[in-house]
């Protein structure tokens, strides 16, 4: 007898019911349990208060919209957010505004400018422990006081090194503040955001550039990166915050961290990577080479760091809604399979449009909240909760294979997170609807209970059913424009 | 009153540190870049160049409206003709050497590499003769005549094979482009390669050193569901699922070692992209069949970009190359067919992303040489260095001119340097010169519609000039084409450059 090989049992595989040719049943998936590729942190959520204004005193900037909730509503919205039926993020992202301090070894007000934020992380905060779960917080330098800055104006472009000490202080103090005062888990402190992007001011660095549109922002060199996390890393350990790690802040894309010398400055730094506790860069995808803009998804300067800090997680700590559509969460399994991220969390999820001077360059979200003290549920939720409730902390991202570039996978084993194993079939296309063969491995599960959103708003999060597995293959239709998501029973 | 004078001076000492030290490349007036030619990270193999002969079943029946106009228009009142894409038929003898020297001379591209496709039409049934010569004759005469000239300059090419697709009765459908391979032709479709490459070997003198699997035969959407072709204007392909591609990476060689090709390393064939080969799992198929891995001699992909989100996503990915690279430290990548893109600095921009991103340790664009008459349908991918016309002559195109700024540059044996640029419209390559006799070099990209300033810092090379050639495409430019534009000084370790819009400057060390 022949032996029997991997090829032929393909072709034996494939030649159904004795047809003349082999018979292509569909998309070919596969989702592989058993191989775990990485630690999942989970998904996050941001919620924005002040982010322009020059002058808080004038424009009391309020861009997450709570102030204009009722009790009853902000008690919903923390519920669809942080609730055992909600979006369960396990990351919360708090930004750190530039009011808190006006001159050196001043006092601090942690308070006045942070307060809606603050209540919907501490409301969140106990909603989440209320169900046994918990919350891991990083908080962002949005922008120094303006003293810092050799401007000596608020969104200043450059460092004054005269004050790298009272920098450092001025994070220390907030991060004491937030843990020692509103008792939250911070456990990162990021230094900047999109501080790479030194085309944000005029070249002579004069205009600080405020006013019409900008968000708070000082540049970081990738030199004064490596300095701030070393002498960060430094203050925290003195303040008995060793458990708190710092960040290299976030550059705007995975592609600037990569390519514009900031992983290679880290990598070359051994005080800098004994420094740096997470990785951290915004994942905003932009494909085309037509701007300054363009952005891939890229773990080449990720790599380059855990080369030398295998341990090192990643996350994005700010990303596009998009169009709150299918691509948008290709757009999260790039950042997840390309990217090679441990947690994601997303820009503003909860935005007062009128709040934005300008008008939001990236104005998808979770809700909207309306100068009329309503809000808006949006589909960007429902999207999004297809993927953070399968990617819970603790759990891990597994390998998928699809062979169909319009039909993306994301799988999460349940590892020690209080998940199932998971996983999210996409389908991008808007013409087609796409068969799936679906093999799976390395689960016990013999049936997967499925939920859908759709495109075209009929599907929000919809229990569709439960699908069997036989003889570890799961046969499922994609329609267009969905996203559909399976728990193992 | 000395101590405070030296207290001031001192003080002004430190400010104009300060500015120094914190400020953006000039203060403030250019893009900080650098090339860091002590950081080598991989080996590179050179750039290559393709010559595409025989590509279709010509067929003027079948194809949807869009093809059949297109006969209609190119080739009206005819049901068939000898295709011939590179065109090298239609040129007289100092026409084809002139090509000739511009691909393969010393002040040419002067590729390390060569592509050379086996067509479906070698044979006709199983056990038939061979006719390795009328679909094949001008794409060959163009490689020995290369080959020829670039051993005169003292170097030499590596040629990589590649099955575009086998004759009908091979597959399942016993038609021609039929999706499947008949389990029963196994042994005949790897005699049919293999008697290709003797040929190659034997009677031509070339120096093949892989053949390639397939070209883009992941794509099982390009037939109708029971397997048959029904537009002519695809290619040749066959599908080849991942299975079928570990059974020919373990079988091949043992047929190699029968027929006398020991030397001759066998690759994985060629995905679309850098993506299907990551997402659609075709890496991890390898990368979990340990004799697949052990006889892989060469890792390919093409590596075609694209950064919108449908069924024709590609991005730039080092997926596959990191996992078998993992599992086989020496393995090198290539990527055996890539767009021209616009021909202009976009297209060097995608070079710069297979580079780094991807990871490759070489590059050979998608046909160099057009005759676009003879692409049923029109080709999908209409840039090249040099187009064919029907009347006999040839132009030499822009896009000549922006793979000469890569090519020249990354000669084989030199070594791929870290980079990097704070303007993402500005895309930085750097080869070390390494154990060649090539002098260091890089390029510097400039994708904006403006001008931008570059200052590159450069570090571990001994150079302390650069020669500096451009190629520009910009409207209301003078449309340099690797025009000589000086030496540029090394100046505080760095060197400055005015990019015009659309530019490439490459700098070649003194």
């Amino acid at each position: 007898m022949k032996k029997l090989t991997s090829f032929g049992v393909l072709m034996l595989i494939c030649i159904i019911t004795l047809a003349q040719y082999p018979v292509i049943k569909g998309v070919d998936i596969k989702v592989k349990f058993d191989q775990k590729i990485r630690d999942w942190d989970g998904f996050g959520f941001n919620y924005v208060e002040t982010a322009q204004t020059p002058d808080y005193n004038e424009f009391k900037q309020e861009y997450g919209g709570f102030s204009l909730l009722d009790e009853n509503e902000k008690a919903e919205v923390i519920d669809l957010v942080f609730g055992e039926d909600g979006l369960k993020v396990g990351l919360v992202k708090m930004f750190y505004d530039p009011f808190h301090q006006t001159e050196p070894g001043g006092a601090y007000d942690h308070e006045t400018t942070t307060k809606y934020m603050r209540e919907f992380v501490r409301m969140g905060l106990a909603k989440t422990l209320e169900w046994g779960g918990g919350l891991n917080i990083i908080t962002t330098l949005y922008g120094p006081p303006a003293y810092m800055t050799l401007q000596k104006k608020i969104r200043g472009r450059d460092m004054d090194p005269a004050h790298k000490g009272d920098m450092a202080d001025y994070l220390i103090s907030w991060v004491k503040f937030l843990r020692e005062k509103e008792k939250f888990p911070v456990n990162y402190v990021s230094l900047h955001n999109e501080g790479e992007d030194w085309e944000r001011w005029p070249w002579d660095g004069e205009d600080p550039n405020i006013g019409h549109g900008h968000d708070y922002n000082m540049y970081w060199r990738p030199e004064l990166v490596n300095e701030m996390m070393v002498l960060t890393r430094k203050k925290l350990d003195d303040a008995g915050l060793k458990n708190v790690g710092v960040t290299p802040g976030e550059n705007t894309n995975w592609y600037r961290f990569s390519y514009w010398g900031y992983a290679d400055a880290i990598a070359s730094d051994k005080k800098a990577i004994q420094a740096i506790g997470l990785i951290t860069s915004h994942g905003f995808f932009s494909g085309k080479y037509e701007n300054r803009w363009f952005g891939d998804h890229n773990c080449m300067g990720t790599e380059l760091i855990r080369e030398k800090k295998p341990e090192l997680h990643a996350w994005v700590t700010s990303t596009s809604w998009s169009k709150m559509d299918t691509k948008n969460i290709k757009e999260m399994h790039d950042n997840i399979y390309s990217a090679r991220v441990n947690g994601i969390i997303p820009w503003a999820g909860i935005q007062r449009p009128v709040q934005w001077v300008g008008g939001d360059p990236n104005p998808g979200s979770a809700f909207t909240v309306n100068e009329d003290g309503s809000y808006v549920i949006r589909r960007g939720y429902y999207f999004y909760k297809q993927i953070t409730r399968p990617g819970q902390p603790g759990s891990k991202v597994c390998r998928t294979l699809s062979n169909d570039t319009q039909v993306p996978v994301i799988a999460f084993a349940k590892g020690t997170s209080d998940s199932e194993d998971a996983f999210i079939i996409t389908n991008m296309s808007e013409n087609w609807k796409k068969p799936c063969v679906i093999t799976i491995t390395g689960t016990g599960a013999s049936s997967f209970k499925a939920f859908r959103t759709n495109e075209a708003e009929t599907e929000k999060f919809k229990e569709i059913g439960t699908f069997n597995v036989e003889n570890g293959v799961l046969f499922y239709e994609a329609p267009v424009g969905s996203v559909t998501t399976f728990f193992a029973q | 009153m000395k101590q405070l004078f030296l207290s001031m001076l001192i003080l002004i000492g430190l400010s104009f540190q300060t500015i120094n030290t914190f400020a953006q490349a000039r203060d403030f007036t250019a893009v900080r870049a650098g090339v860091y030619f002590d950081q080598p990270l991989r080996d590179w193999d050179g750039f290559g160049f393709n010559y595409v002969e025989s590509a279709h079943f010509v067929n003027s029946e079948l194809g949807p409206e869009r093809t059949q106009q297109w006969w209609k228009e190119v080739h009206p009142g005819e049901k068939t003709f000898t295709q011939e894409y590179g065109g090298f038929s239609l040129l007289d003898e100092k026409e084809k050497q002139e090509i000739v020297e511009l691909v393969f001379g010393k002040d040419g591209l002067k590729p390390g590499i060569v592509k050379m496709f086996l067509d479906a039409k070698h044979q006709t049934e199983p056990g038939g003769a061979f006719d390795h010569e009328t679909t094949t004759s001008h794409m060959r005469e163009f490689v020995r005549a290369g080959l020829k000239i670039t051993r005169a300059r003292g170097a030499d090419l590596e040629i990589i094979t590649t099955l575009y697709g086998p004759p009908g009765y091979i597959t399942i459908q016993k038609a021609d482009r039929g999706r499947d391979l008949d389990p029963e032709m196994k042994e005949d479709l790897a005699l049919y390669m293999i008697d290709w490459v003797k040929f190659l070997k034997e009677k031509d003198g070339l120096p093949v050193k892989y053949l390639s699997l397939h070209n883009e035969g992941e794509d099982w959407h390009r037939w109708t569901q029971d397997g048959y072709t029904d537009r002519g204007n695809h290619d040749f392909n066959l599908y080849w699922p991942p299975e079928q591609v570990n059974e020919f990476l373990k079988y091949m060689p043992k047929m190699f070692k029968k027929y006398g090709l020991e030397g001759v390393g066998i690759t994985n064939g060629e995905p679309s992209n850098w993506y299907r080969f990551t997402g659609w799992g075709l890496g991890d198929f390898i990368a979990d069949d340990k004799e697949a891995v052990d006889n892989l001699a060469l890792l390919t992909s093409h590596g075609f970009y694209r950064g919108t989100y449908g069924a024709w996503f590609g991005e730039h990915n080092s997926y596959p190359s990191d996992i078998l690279r993992a599992l086989k430290p020496e393995l090198h990548t290539w990527v055996t067919s890539t767009s021209w893109a616009e021909m202009d600095a976009s297209f060097v921009k995608q070079i710069h992303g297979n580079i780094y991103t991807s990871k490759v340790n070489a590059i050979i664009p998608w046909a160099g040489i057009q005759r676009p008459t003879h692409w049923i349908g029109g080709d999908p991918n209409p840039g090249n260095a040099i187009q064919v016309n029907e009347n006999g002559n040839y132009e030499v195109r822009k896009g000549y001119y922006f793979y000469k700024q890569a090519s020249r540059a990354g000669q084989p044996g030199m070594k791929v340097a870290r980079t990097f640029a704070m303007n993402s419209e500005i895309a930085v390559i750097g080869f070390a010169k390494a154990e060649t006799d090539n002098p260091d070099a890089f390029i510097v990209v400039n994708l904006a519609k403006g001008k931008k300033n570059v200052s590159v810092e450069l570090s571990g090379t001994k150079s302390k000039e650069f020669e500096a050639f451009r190629t520009v495409d910009a409207a209301d430019y003078e449309a340099d084409r690797y025009k000589n534009i000086g030496t540029f000084k090394l100046k505080d370790g760095a060197v400055d450059i005015e990019m015009l819009p659309g530019s490439v400057v490459t700098f070649f060390g003194k």
